[in-house]
């Protein structure tokens, strides 16, 4: 009877699961074994496979459909060497082995040994916040005020101030309300004889740190005096501070760990600036401020905004009252906005008849690709797609797009057919939405000169041609993409025409990178002279350093100022006048995806709302600024009208640690439903069983000492899990340069922008090559990294740094690598505060790197850290299994995937191991892609995976039959037995029985070690000698490196050699020194001779005067010097006969109102090696070297060819001659435009 | 010197008897804030409480370039700068106190100490773990800071002092440049700075473009004591530089391994 009821139950439960959407379901522990081997018959019955399962002792079974991704035919083996199983058990039998005392039973003590609760280190204002009486200075506050523009507004806003507790002051940045408003809080409670303690809370930690230096300077004080600041690690505070500004962060990190009662106590005032953007921590510290409310009947809290909307604000607090700072925008504002259909007409106009010549040289050459592997392979997809018309056909071609930056026109080499043409010509609607939702060019030709909407009228399909037509301008609306050419053109236009008036100019992009590639092509403009030579470049971006914001703010007279700056210049405002203002519109952000929970670095349009407030930036009220978008004006009206929250779509787990530890006791989804914005609810949930996951929180969603670790380590919490196994297993450094590349943006990453078509493939290889050559053969991207970084440094070392620009891809390079070192520098530094690297002792630099130079410890290290993102290489079905919710597939770019399109399983073969871990994930159509992969021995796996509380419940013997399962209990077999070791609901390894128990002990004294290390990093003086524990824990870490080496050995990997060579911290600027090197410096100019230099300093206080100045383009002129040792020149210049000998030829050419290149080749290969600009500095001539690479002198030959120009000849005979301007700007441009545009081959 | 010594005029049985007397608890220390005598600010990770009385020139420099200071170590977490001075300024008028500490504000275990009479150090040296002990603080060890205001820049080869003066002015600046001819052409530089904490930063910078002076040339501290004999001999490159050749003995080489104190000093910024 009973019998019958279970089965039909496990019926009933199996034909539920068969008509769901899932693939596979765990069923409950809660049966018997008969039952359980009853579900194992009707799902074989059903087809599908099933699984026995243990974890925590509660046994499962696992159901998976047919095709279920996550199911793992044969179980992954381990098999350890002798010598390794030698190691662990000699090991085990050391009298001090913690495990040998008792079978570990995981007790909850093993999580907090002592009983002692995971608490957060707290953070605390320096020097308390103790009440301090206002100081009256009369002469400060004078000053200060007299320049302040909201001095009309002072009466009405101290009134406000002190009729309610919440204020929102609404008004643009040029009134600088962070600094005016607290200083006239302080005068007024000076004058009123009480206590004052504002906080005022910046968005980020340079503006705080600008802020308090500007108001001291008025205030003739050192900063930490009345106005101070305290930020994460740096400070300059005292107790008699009335003023003191930081961050969002920093302000919540105070927060936590004590109550609200205590922790606004002292705080008269709170300022929030720049609210409106709705960033996440400040959208917190909003939710904290309101609950502060609450108790603190006195508190003042004021938020600043620049915004329409802020409506919200008020009923968010239910309370308080608007101020609305009027500014009055001249009228003719609006006709002082140009979009990007003006900007083209505009350069139309004016377009100098040369600017573009090179990109039409490249036009016709456009079809002449360099035909690759790759080329073939896309070739093919498309192919397949036109005769098929498949759904899967295009799905195929739109991944190659995402994943392999495929343009999404790419062109049949061929047909020149691109995805849309053979789209419209098949007629199939929905196909031709989505190439166009991924902007799609209709209007390309193929080889018969028709295009897409051709071929949609002959098929006759009419809302084929209807979507056609319709997106007509589609192609400017896409925000990845950016013309950088037509940028330059601009800024061109407005420094050399005569209708309009040379003035300073603000390009404000979208992040680092772009700034990057846009510095980039603005030295070169300047370089070769497309522009005239009085101008100054500077960046501005939120990393960069107070003295470096100090010389932009300043900026240098008497030239054309050219700010490249992030959307910090809205906070930041700058002494000298800004005249025009380009706006790329765009900003990059992470986002997140909850559905396939992949991380995406991507660009997108700015609001509505930011335009607006871009448009308004100047640096005087009234003055008159013209500003320049590109952005199409239809999409104007299309963009969301104010900023989105980044609690909606950004990566939510720092916000849900920050969460947790304000409120330790309340859900983190239950506060985040109280935030002014809220996180939508799957999002938090993913995130929060995420961190689970990984140990952040425990099961019951408390926080974990790891969790209470995290938080002062600024970086995510996955890699900053990686940072502390790092330092556990004693190979920090090279794993902290691997964290620096991960939390920032790929260097080598395949080029994106679509705008620049030209050279994208030539570069793409370029990059696959230098790839393929820093891997070493070692089957891991991270090695890549490591290698990169160490380069990087060798090169530095060198000798003085190389003045010179190679190509694009070289500078951006070196950019992202400068980040790299300063996130690395920043890290050690928040490692150290938050006591996880001590100064001295077990936990000091020397020791947490002795390890560093195994790899395999580095690999283990990356399981560890990385631990949920593992996955396996089914050699028998040709793919990666993972326990993600969508398919995983090899990035194109990784080692491991460089030949993407072979069959992965007759490559996976020769792989030494089948376990992955992977970096971060990016989403393509159908599946999730990894990059950053490495190639880790199953040892590793079984060690490091899974939770840390793992006891043998979870290793369950194996019966000889093979097929059929039983629990560890009731097994009583032969001793050498198969058993199964469970380490995660996913992960599961088949092994010996001993090596399971042998595995499973010294896997249980290394997590207490672990915890140990969490608990107790905070004491020093437990580290500081060696004592038993130590030295037991000591020697676990060297058995470890040992095993780990000879299972890397027993697999066949190969050992890359010194990993672990300690980087210098010695950045090098670089960047920043080349725009000083390039920009116009009014005194050593270099066309300023010293005998001049008095009638100069006439003339320009006399065009000071005028307020106008012209500003020419100077003609150029070329020579040509032979040398004969090419590599000695790279490195050491100044050579002394080359000196003499050109400066007998050049040197009496030298005139003031040209600009002479010398152009450096030698004939053995045939090839020029260097361009340099020849000038003279206080009547020393020199040559300072602008452009360095290797062109092939045939090259030119081939261009000249075509073009009829007639060629000097490049021989040894001729040291230094005079060449033709023509031929000599083809070289030029040749070395300044190498891969943006294509060779001509 | 006027000081007071409250320990000395009582008897010698007094520091058994009343070990646990607190000096602190009646009356308002001059510490605390808000006080006339002292000025508490924190600056990163230190915490100065410094004189306010105005002092000669000559002197602020004698004490800024570190004479008479002494290190204080072993400090328990949670003892306040405050306490250590009120025990401290019982020898003698304090100066300045850099007491170091964690973002929690608890002290990292040490600090600095000088007196507005930098020849009290010696005596503070012998006195102070008494006083401390007597206080209840006999963890606290003293002895002779070994901060100093110079630094050594070594392994320049093949660039002439001239160059090596007019990269470190454009670099840094610094107080004087002594130059010492080790062996023929070979120069090492010893750097002197106004103070330590000029010496610290000036570092830093140096270290970053260190490959300036050549590939192997690194940059030390120079712990020699105060006004060596050898700088008679050297050469002094203070507005122009003279070389003369002198051949000189070679100097010890020093621990490459630096106190971690020093390191200390910066902050948590430094690497």
């Amino acid at each position: 009877m009973i019998k019958n009821i279970v089965n039909q139950y496990i019926f009933e439960q199996l034909m539920h699961f068969k008509d769901g959407n899932r693939c596979c379901q765990k069923f409950s522990g809660t049966f018997r074994s008969a039952e359980r081997t009853a579900f194992i018959e009707y799902a074989y019955k059903l087809g599908y496979n099933s699984r026995p399962f243990v974890n925590n002792g509660i046994e499962f079974i696992k159901v998976f459909k047919k095709n279920c991704l996550h199911f793992v035919k044969h179980i992954p083996e381990l098999r350890l060497s002798s010598h390794s199983e030698k190691e662990l058990f000699i090991l085990q039998r050391e009298s001090d082995f913690i495990g040998s005392q008792l079978e570990m039973q995981m007790s909850p003590e093993f999580f907090s040994p002592n009983c002692i609760r995971p608490s957060i280190p707290p953070h605390r204002f320096s020097l308390g916040l103790k009440q301090s009486m206002a100081r009256k200075n009369v002469r400060g506050q004078l000053s200060f005020q007299d320049n302040c523009p909201l001095q009309s507004y002072k009466i009405g806003l101290l009134e406000a101030i002190y009729r309610s507790r919440v204020l929102i002051v609404n008004g643009d940045y040029i009134f600088e309300k962070s600094t005016g408003l607290p200083m006239y809080i302080i005068e007024n409670c000076a004058e009123r004889r009480t206590h004052c303690k504002i906080i005022c809370v910046e968005r980020e930690q340079i503006l705080a740190i600008h802020n308090s230096e500007k108001l001291s300077e008025y205030l003739g004080e050192k900063v930490g005096n009345t106005v101070a600041f305290q930020i994460h690690l740096q400070s300059r505070i005292s107790e008699g501070s009335n003023l003191i500004y930081t961050t969002s962060s920093f302000l919540l990190r105070v927060l936590m760990g004590q109550s609200i009662v205590d922790s606004f106590r002292h705080i008269s005032h709170i300022i929030v600036n720049d609210v409106y953007r709705h960033e996440a921590f400040t959208d917190l510290l909003l939710s904290e401020l309101r609950s502060a409310l609450r108790c603190h009947a006195h508190l003042k809290v004021i938020l600043l905004s620049n915004s329409q909307y802020n409506l919200k604000f008020l009923e968010y607090f239910g309370e308080g009252e608007i101020l609305q700072l009027e500014c009055n925008i001249p009228d003719s504002h609006k006709s002082n906005v140009f979009h990007i259909e003006h900007i083209q007409k505009i350069l139309e106009k004016d377009r100098h008849p040369n600017i573009r010549s090179q990109v039409t040289c490249t036009n016709n050459t456009n079809m002449l690709r360099l035909i690759n592997g790759n080329n073939l392979n896309v070739d093919r997809v498309l192919e397949s797609y036109e005769q098929t018309g498949a759904d899967q056909a295009l799905e195929t071609f739109l991944y190659m797009v995402r994943s392999e930056n495929i343009s999404i026109d790419y062109r049949h080499s061929i047909t020149g057919k691109t995805a849309i043409i053979i789209a419209a010509k098949l007629g199939n609607v929905a196909h031709i939405k989505l190439l166009l939702d991924r902007f799609a060019d209709p209007y390309i030709m193929d080889m018969q000169n028709l295009n897409a909407l051709s071929n949609a009228m002959a098929g006759g399909n009419i809302i084929c041609i209807e979507l056609l037509t319709n997106t007509s301008n589609m192609k400017c609306a896409n925000p990845e993409d950016l013309d950088y050419s037509l940028v330059m053109d601009l800024i061109r236009v407005l420094m050399t025409s005569s209708k309009w008036e040379p003035g300073n100019i603000v390009v404000i992009v979208a992040d680092y990178e772009q700034l990057l590639r846009i510095n980039y092509w603005m030295l070169r403009c300047k370089m070769i002279g497309d522009v005239p030579q009085e101008v100054a470049i500077y960046m501005l971006h939120k990393n960069i350093e107070k003295d470096q914001l100090d010389t932009v703010i300043e900026g240098t007279n008497d030239c054309i100022n050219i700010i490249i700056a992030t959307d910090i210049i809205e906070s930041i405002i700058p002494k000298f006048l800004i005249n025009y203002i380009i706006d790329l519109a765009r900003t990059r952000r992470m986002l997140y995806n909850s559905d396939t929970g992949y991380k995406e670095l991507a660009y997108d349009w700015i609001a509505a709302e930011a335009l607006e407030n871009r448009s308004r930036l100047t640096s005087r009220i009234g003055a008159d600024v013209k500003c320049f978008r590109f952005i199409p004006a239809f999409m104007v009206d299309i963009l969301p009208k104010n900023y989105a929250a980044e609690l909606l779509n950004m990566p939510l787990d720092r916000v849900c640690l920050t969460v947790k530890l304000l409120s330790p006791h309340t859900m983190v989804s239950e506060y985040l439903q109280t935030t002014i914005s809220r996180a939508p609810f799957i999002h938090i949930h993913n995130t929060v069983e995420f961190l689970k996951k990984i140990y952040v929180f425990d099961e019951l969603e408390e926080v974990t000492w790891l969790g209470c670790r995290l938080i002062d380590v600024p970086i995510d919490c996955q890699l900053g899990k990686l940072l502390v196994f790092a330092i556990l297993l004693q190979c920090l450094d090279p794993v902290l340069t691997i964290v620096s590349f991960l939390s920032t943006i790929d260097p080598l990453q395949l080029p994106t922008e679509i705008g620049n078509k030209q050279g994208v493939e030539h570069l793409c290889s370029k990059i696959k090559d230098e790839r393929k050559r820093l891997a070493e053969n070692v089957l891991s991207d991270h090695l890549i990294y490591l290698r990169l970084y160490q380069e990087w440094q060798n090169n530095l070392r060198d000798d003085n740094p190389e003045m010179v620009l190679i190509d694009e891809q070289d500078y951006v390079l070196n950019g992202i690598l400068e980040k790299v070192c300063d996130i690395r520098t920043h890290l050690v530094g928040a490692l150290r505060s938050s006591q996880l690297i001590h100064n001295q002792g077990q936990l000091s630099m020397h020791y947490i790197n002795l390890k560093s130079n195994s790899w395999p410890m580095i690999k283990a290290t990356l399981v560890a850290g990385l631990y949920p993102r593992l996955c396996i290489v089914d050699t028998y079905e040709g793919c990666i299994k993972c326990n993600s919710p969508k398919e995983l597939a090899i990035h194109p770019i990784s080692v491991l995937g460089a030949q993407a399109m072979e069959p992965l399983n007759t490559k996976a073969r020769s792989y030494p191991s089948i376990w992955i871990v992977y970096g971060n994930d990016i989403n393509r159509i159908n599946c999730n892609s990894t990059r950053c992969c490495s190639l880790v021995s199953p040892l590793t796996v079984a060690m490091f995976a899974g939770p840390p509380k793992i006891d043998s419940s979870n290793i369950c013997n194996l019966n000889v039959a093979g097929n059929y399962f039983r629990t560890g209990s009731n097994i009583h077999k032969k001793e050498t037995t198969v058993a199964v070791f469970y380490v995660d609901d996913w992960i599961e390894i088949r092994m010996e029985h001993t090596t399971a128990q042998l595995l499973l002990k010294t896997r249980q004294y290394f997590y207490s070690a672990y915890m140990n290390f969490l608990q107790n990093c905070g004491s020093i003086d437990k580290w500081r000698r060696t004592n038993s524990f130590l030295a037991a824990v000591s020697r676990l870490f060297d058995t470890l490196e040992r095993v780990f080496a000879f299972e890397d050995q027993a697999c066949g990997f190969i050992k890359p050699l010194n990993i672990g060579l300690r980087p210098k911290a010695v950045p090098n600027k670089f960047i920043n020194s080349f725009n000083a090197v390039i920009s116009w410096n009014g005194d050593t100019s270099m066309q300023r001779e010293s005998t001049s230099k008095r009638l100069d300093l006439k003339k320009k206080t006399h065009t000071c005067l005028d307020g106008k100045r012209d500003f020419v383009c100077l003609q150029k002129q070329f020579f040509a010097v032979y040398i004969s040792q090419p590599d000695l020149i790279f490195r050491k210049y100044p050579q002394e006969w080359l000196r003499d000998a050109v400066a007998k030829v050049v040197e009496p050419c030298l005139r003031r109102d040209r600009l002479t290149f010398v152009i450096l080749y030698n004939k053995n290969p045939d090839q020029f090696c260097m361009v340099a600009l020849a000038v003279k500095i206080f009547g020393v001539f020199k040559l300072q070297e602008y452009f360095k690479n290797k062109i092939y002198i045939n090259e030119l030959l081939k261009i000249c060819s075509r073009q009829n120009i007639c060629v000097p000849t490049f021989n040894e005979k001729r040291n230094a001659f005079y060449v033709d301007a023509a031929v000599g700007k083809l070289i030029l441009d040749l070395f300044a435009f190498r891969n943006n545009w294509l060779e001509y081959n | 010197m006027n000081i007071y010594f409250k320990a000395e005029t009582n008897p010698a049985g007094w520091v058994a008897d009343q070990q646990h007397q607190s000096l602190i608890q009646y009356r308002r220390s001059p510490f605390e804030f808000p006080s006339t005598q002292y000025e508490s600010y924190q600056e990163n990770g230190t915490k100065y409480l410094k004189s306010l009385k105005p002092i000669s020139d000559a002197l602020r420099d004698e004490l800024n370039a570190c004479t008479g200071e002494i290190f204080l170590s072993g400090i328990p977490p949670e003892i306040p700068a405050e306490s250590i001075a009120e025990i401290a300024a019982l020898i003698g008028e304090i100066y300045i106190l850099r007491y170091k500490v964690t973002f929690s504000g608890n002290s990292r275990g040490f600090a600095y100490l000088q007196y507005i009479n930098p020849t009290l150090m010696q005596l503070a040296i012998i006195r102070l773990p008494a006083l401390f002990r007597q206080h209840s603080l006999p963890m606290i060890r003293v002895r002779q800071s070994r901060n100093s205001s110079k630094l050594l820049l070594k392994k320049t080869y093949c660039i002439s002092p001239q160059n090596v003066y007019e990269m470190l002015r454009n670099l840094i600046a610094f107080d004087k440049l002594v130059g010492r001819e080790i062996f023929p052409g070979y120069f090492e530089y010893q750097i002197i700075f106004k103070c330590n904490e000029e010496a610290v930063h000036a570092r830093r910078d140096l270290l970053r473009t260190i490959s300036k002076f050549g590939k192997n040339a690194i940059v030390v501290w120079d712990t020699s004591s105060e006004e060596t004999d050898f700088t008679k001999d050297f050469v002094r490159c203070e507005n122009n530089v003279k070389v003369e050749t002198k051949h000189t003995t070679f100097l010890l080489p020093r621990d490459s391994q630096y106190s971690e104190s020093m390191t200390a000093e910066i902050g948590f910024l430094e690497l």
